[in-house]
């Protein structure tokens, strides 16, 4: 199974919670998503979901000026962007032990 | 970073076409994230990159647009951008009205400037009258870009050509500096447009009171420009409101500043009057003028008839009568201003042709010769009945003074100060 379609699903939730611990600049997330393992998450997927997350009203964004190169916008989780990190983080749970569940049974 | 442009820049700008359908501001906001991440990569490819190792990195622009567009949440780019470009045929007949729309406005923009300007300069407000020429043209492009929407006029080859080459400018330092420089001077713009308007009014009115009219007029559309410039780039409709008033108040402008300039050039040089213009004397010098026209002599006769020479003028107030005085520049070069005084008559000038007396060979060259001659060119038969303080019914017993002689046949003359009848000597 492709994991670029999972990923349609729950990259929102991939953003939010790398956005949990640190602020972070549109790179810094795209990095920490690959980091994490999400080789296969597209560079302009991210930054549209950031911004689609900021105009949903649970990021919020302030502008640091770099020495070298462009300035940096970072994202930071609000209240409501940290409210929807723990309901979709508990949706996702239950979701994904009913699928072990389902899996492990069938295997 | 350096100005020339580099892969990163030609990307991004290609890019950004591919967004332009998007909300300017929000365009950026995606770019400001995107650019961080594209830096980061040219810097790790060197500055030689080419868009080719971007392209091979991150796919094409256009397929990183979409990518944007679709998890971003922004609507697909098919109806707007793309569907203009790749699907000619079909949108061919769709783009008439906008083209129509978009010329219109170019139009209506140019012939406001150009009318401001010849307005400005003649000072004269009828010349605005010229502008409803353009009125029909502008209510037609008004009602078109109403009805089929800015994003088809945005849809036009020439505005994403125009769009295309701006964003390229604006992936270039200094170029990106410029404008946003300009940026800064915009809402300061709208506040010139108002105040230039409100003093164009002004000025027409000192001028012809009846551009009092327009006085109202013209404060109302500075006032709608400060309204709509603060919200142009949210309503791209507007653009059909401020790029007529913005193109008048230049064109009115630069018409006002070239009035000046020829007021103050008109002043200027005529103050030393030019030597071989007698009747110049609008700017300074002295002119006598009689029934219209100028006087450049005064010949002055006694009761008997007698010419008066060397004769000094005043008037009312003791001031002396000084005109311009000309002479013959010698030797036989023409006249030329010789001074001021308040003496007459003036000895005449005058230029003859006359055979050269040096001429070589059979040719007779001529030359101008001037002269001046003094005297008076015509006797005047002066009315015996001038006494000028007794009426012909006092009976003034042996005046010494000229008096009325029972034997003058002349009729009465009308004015008895002036020869009845000057009659050329030569």
């Amino acid at each position: 199974m492709e994991i670029s379609q999972l990923l349609k699903g729950v990259l929102d939730l991939a953003v939010l919670a790398v956005l949990r611990e640190e602020d972070g600049y549109g790179y810094d997330v795209l990095r920490r998503l690959r980091t994490a393992g999400l080789d296969e998450v597209g560079d302009a997927s991210v930054y549209g979901t950031l911004r689609r997350l900021y105009k949903a009203g649970l990021l919020t964004s302030y502008v640091v000026p770099s020495e070298e190169g462009p300035h940096r916008k970072y994202y930071s989780l609000n209240e409501p962007g940290r409210l929807r990190l723990a309901e979709s983080g508990k949706t996702w749970l239950s979701f994904a032990s009913t699928m072990n569940s389902l899996l492990g049974e069938a295997a | 970073m350096s100005d020339k442009p580099t892969a990163v820049r030609v990307y991004l700008a290609r890019v950004r076409t591919s967004l332009a359908d998007l909300p300017p501001t929000e365009v950026e906001e995606i770019l400001d994230d995107v650019r961080p991440h594209l830096a980061e990569i040219e810097a790790e490819m060197g500055p030689g990159a080419r868009v080719d190792a971007l392209i091979e990195r991150l796919g094409t622009p256009e397929s990183y647009a979409a990518e944007l567009r679709a998890s971003g949440g922004y609507p697909p780019v098919a109806e707007t951008v793309v569907a203009a470009s790749t699907t000619v045929t079909k949108s061919a007949p769709g783009r008439a009205q906008p083209r129509i729309a978009l010329w219109g406005l170019v139009l209506c923009t140019i012939w406001a400037g150009g009318v401001a300007f010849v307005a400005g300069h003649m000072l004269n407000p009828d010349v605005l009258l010229i502008l409803l020429f353009a009125a029909p043209v502008f209510l037609v492009s008004i009602v078109l870009v109403l009805h089929v929407g800015v994003a088809r006029v945005r849809a036009l080859p020439e505005v994403k050509w125009l769009v295309a080459t701006l964003d390229r400018a604006r992936e270039q330092e200094s170029a990106a500096k410029t404008m946003r420089f300009l940026g800064t001077l915009k809402p300061a713009w709208w506040v010139v447009c108002a105040v230039a308007l409100a003093a164009f009014g002004l000025l027409l009115m000192a001028r012809h009171r009846q551009a009092v009219l327009l006085l109202p007029f013209l404060i109302a559309i500075g006032l709608a420009a400060v309204w709509a410039g603060q919200r142009v780039r949210g309503d791209r409709r507007l653009v059909w409101m401020v790029a007529p008033v913005s193109a008048f108040v230049v064109g009115g402008l630069f018409g006002g500043f070239g009035a000046t300039v020829d007021l103050i050039g008109d002043r200027t040089p005529y103050a030393t009057a030019s030597s071989n213009s007698p009747t110049s004397g609008q700017y300074g010098n002295g002119e006598l003028r009689y029934r219209g026209s100028g006087v450049e002599n005064i010949y002055a006769f006694d009761a008997e008839g007698k010419p008066l020479t060397d004769i000094y003028l005043y008037d009312e107030k003791g001031e002396p009568i000084t005109l311009p005085r000309y002479g013959c520049r010698t030797p036989n070069g023409g006249e030329t201003k010789s001074g001021e005084d308040n003496r007459f008559p003036r000895p005449r000038i005058e230029m003859t042709q006359q055979p050269s007396s040096d001429a070589p060979g059979a040719y007779t060259t001529y030359e101008t010769v001037c002269r001046e001659t003094a005297g008076v060119p015509f006797s005047a038969a002066i009315p015996k009945s001038t006494t000028s303080s007794s009426p012909p019914v006092s009976t003034t017993p042996s005046a010494p003074s000229p008096t009325p002689s029972v034997t003058s046949s002349a009729p009465p003359p009308s004015s008895p100060s002036s020869p009845s009848r000057p009659t050329p000597t030569k």
